[in-house]
């Protein structure tokens, strides 16, 4: 008998580094999946999530692989016991995850998380599931710095210029809640990578690219802990006219591949 | 999937993460860091100055 599940990915959209000191994050299920598929005793892993950039590939699995377990034991997919067996999952491997990606990708959709202590964590789901469209992921490649190096840097920034970090920080904020309502979306991205670029998250040659973008009526911003020397890793992309976009990346021999936000949770396929 | 985690808080309030972690040019250590900088790992700021001072050595 053959069973299969998938589950999605995420997305940061807005409050990567801020989430560290306790301001929002937006997070978004994405359409890059996860899928086991079990055949007798034999179990086979596909994936479109990226590994290692922040994707959340580790609860994918996680949650693909407590579904599975429902399934095979002709359960019905029970949302709340595979997010929880899926947490305990991952705890296992990461010691401390917030919880936060295992919740997105079972419920799929968006999440906004805030940590207040170790113990105290906020997770809002968001019903808002816009359709938007133009949108896509750019992989600038992987940043000489390691992500450890880019918290470490930012702790550093935080601890001489608290005033000025946690101004941007505050101004991340505002622009995470106004992501809520999924209007003006060009503008926020814009105004987010600015505020990335003074947290110093962003290399030149990244930017270089981002200012390109936006000349030809684009918008595009980092997403995740970002890279100053060279790459900065992945990059949301948006220009309501995907051709321009689409000629300015094979001009510029870019790889780049469409997003969809608010991507449904787990599921059986 | 075997993952040795250690304790860099105190028994009384012990803060688990994976070994990996205090090795930044690692992939797991970096998978991990990843998700602390996206929130989806979590430490108190005191428990991230422990890390990041027990991690000094293994940067790039």
């Amino acid at each position: 008998m053959k069973f299969k599940v998938s589950a999605p990915g995420k997305i940061i959209l807005s409050g990567e580094h801020a989430v560290v000191y306790g301001y929002p994050a937006l997070l978004s299920a994405v359409n890059k999946r996860l899928t086991i598929t079990q055949t007798g005793a034999k179990h086979e892993v596909e994936s479109g999530i990226p590994i290692g950039c922040g994707m959340g590939s580790s609860a994918a699995f996680a949650v693909a692989f407590s579904a599975l377990d429902l399934v095979t034991k002709k359960q019905q997919l029970d949302l709340e016991r595979i997010n929880k067996e899926a947490y305990r999952i991952e705890k296992k491997i990461h010691g401390n995850p917030s919880g936060g990606d295992n919740t997105i990708s079972t419920y799929g959709g968006y999440l906004w998380y805030r940590k207040e202590t170790e113990s105290l964590k906020l997770f809002k789901n968001l019903e808002t599931s816009p359709r938007l469209r133009g949108l896509f992921i750019i992989n600038t490649g992987k940043p000489i710095e390691s992500t450890g190096e880019m918290v470490s840097y930012i702790s550093s920034r935080y601890k001489t210029r608290k005033k000025y970090i946690d101004a941007i920080f505050r101004e991340m904020e505002k622009i995470t809640r106004e992501f809520l309502s999924m209007t003006s979306f060009k503008e926020l991205i814009k105004q987010n990578e600015i505020l990335l670029e003074k947290l110093g998250v962003v290399s030149d040659q990244t930017k270089n690219v981002i200012r390109k973008i936006e000349k030809i009526g684009g918008a595009a911003k980092i997403s995740g802990a970002g890279g100053k020397k060279e790459n900065s890793g992945i990059l949301i992309v948006y220009h309501s006219d995907q051709g321009k976009l689409l000629n300015f990346t094979k001009k510029n021999n870019i790889d780049i591949s469409k997003l969809k936000l608010g991507e449904k949770g787990v599921r059986i396929e | 999937m075997e993952v040795k985690l250690i304790n860099i808080g105190t028994p009384e309030r012990p803060v688990m993460i994976p070994e990996e972690a205090i090795k930044l040019s690692t992939k797991e250590g970096e998978e991990w860091w990843n998700m602390l900088a996206s929130g989806s790992a979590i430490l108190e700021l005191e428990d991230l100055d422990k890390l990041l001072e027990l991690s000094k050595g293994d940067e790039v």
